[in-house]
């Protein structure tokens, strides 16, 4: 067969699209914490900005690795850990960072409507929803809190992003972008503070 | 009773109970993929040192980052808290520190004190002092 892979295209679109760190395959905790710390130093902004696209590239990296439906085993640690890609890119005006992994259809189902929910709510509405379904969480699932998608758009400000192409009847790629703007500005001022240090 | 400490890494807290003196404290950042296993000996911990009633307990949360699912063992050791303060005479008074400019924490902090009956302090820290 001839091979006609050539890795200067790659390494000419992410330069094109301003990617600043791109990872495709199984997402570990040593994998994707050496990605996170470089991101704090990658970041130029501001601190709050720098917080929040490590924390969003956490929660994304994280959601592949737990709901993947494409899951390598580990034979060392005996585990299965979920593959996707995961892209961050510098744009003008934010940081734009995108994840994506295969998932069932139920998933599926399930991922667009809680999204169009999500995205459908105003702060405080958001933030109710989130405490809410954080003490929730017990009954249903013994890992996560279930307010990963939540928590983005609470620390971005910004909707998700979310496209899914079909891959057979059960099975879809699923897409997701979150947006930090660069300009981002907290939308209240009062802060309940009883001491300062 | 003997303390608990558990020596952090980059994506797990140092976690500091101090049997003697009452004061427990969680610093740094937390993001395991399992934090449910992290934070099991430590409420288990928690639930042996609450057996004695009337106890006063000083909880320091200093972190940086925490994850939804670090946030959810949080909720679990602040419930446990409550219910101690409620049921058994304890005395609990839980700081939490965010850097000032880090509305993020702040708000993890306001969402505690909405969920939990408890004496939550926020307490700002100012950059240079970090």
């Amino acid at each position: 067969m001839h091979d006609n892979f050539q890795i200067t295209k790659y390494y000419n679109e992410f330069n094109k699209n301003g990617i600043t760190a791109v990872f495709q395959g199984a997402l570990s905790q040593s994998v994707l914490s050496e990605i996170a710390e470089s991101l704090k130093e990658k970041i130029s902004g501001r601190e709050p900005i720098k917080n929040k696209v490590f924390a969003i590239f956490i929660e994304l990296a994280q959601n592949i690795y737990h709901h993947s439906a494409d899951k390598k085993h580990f034979h060392t640690t005996d585990s299965y850990i979920g593959v996707g890609i995961v892209a961050i890119r510098d744009l003008p005006d934010s940081y734009s960072l995108s994840a994506g992994n295969i998932v069932k259809k139920h998933q599926r189902e399930a991922l667009e409507e809680r999204c169009n929910y999500i995205n459908g709510l105003d702060k405080q509405h958001l933030t109710e929803y989130y405490r809410q379904e954080r003490k929730n969480a017990k009954g249903r699932t013994s890992t996560g809190a279930h307010v990963g998608l939540i928590d983005m758009v609470r620390r971005s400000g910004n909707p998700l992003k979310i496209h899914f192409d079909s891959i057979s009847e059960n099975l879809s790629f699923f897409s997701i972008t979150v947006t930090v703007n660069k300009n981002w500005q907290p939308l209240t001022t009062k802060i309940k503070t009883n001491q300062t240090v | 009773m003997e303390n608990f400490f558990f020596q952090g890494q980059k994506f797990t807290p140092t976690i500091n109970f101090n049997g003697e003196t009452g004061i427990l404290s969680i610093e740094g950042q937390s993001y395991p993929e399992h934090a449910e296993e992290i934070f099991a000996p430590v409420l288990g911990w928690v639930q042996r040192y609450l057996d004695t009633p009337n106890r006063t307990i000083v909880l320091n949360f200093h972190l940086s980052y925490f994850n939804t699912a670090t946030s959810r063992r949080f909720q679990d050791l602040l419930e446990i808290l409550e219910a101690y303060a409620k049921e058994k005479g304890g005395k609990v008074t839980i700081n939490w520190y965010y850097r000032e400019d880090d509305y993020d924490m702040l708000e993890n902090g306001e969402d505690y004190i909405e969920s939990i009956d408890l004496n939550i302090n926020l307490v700002s820290v100012k950059h240079s002092e970090e």
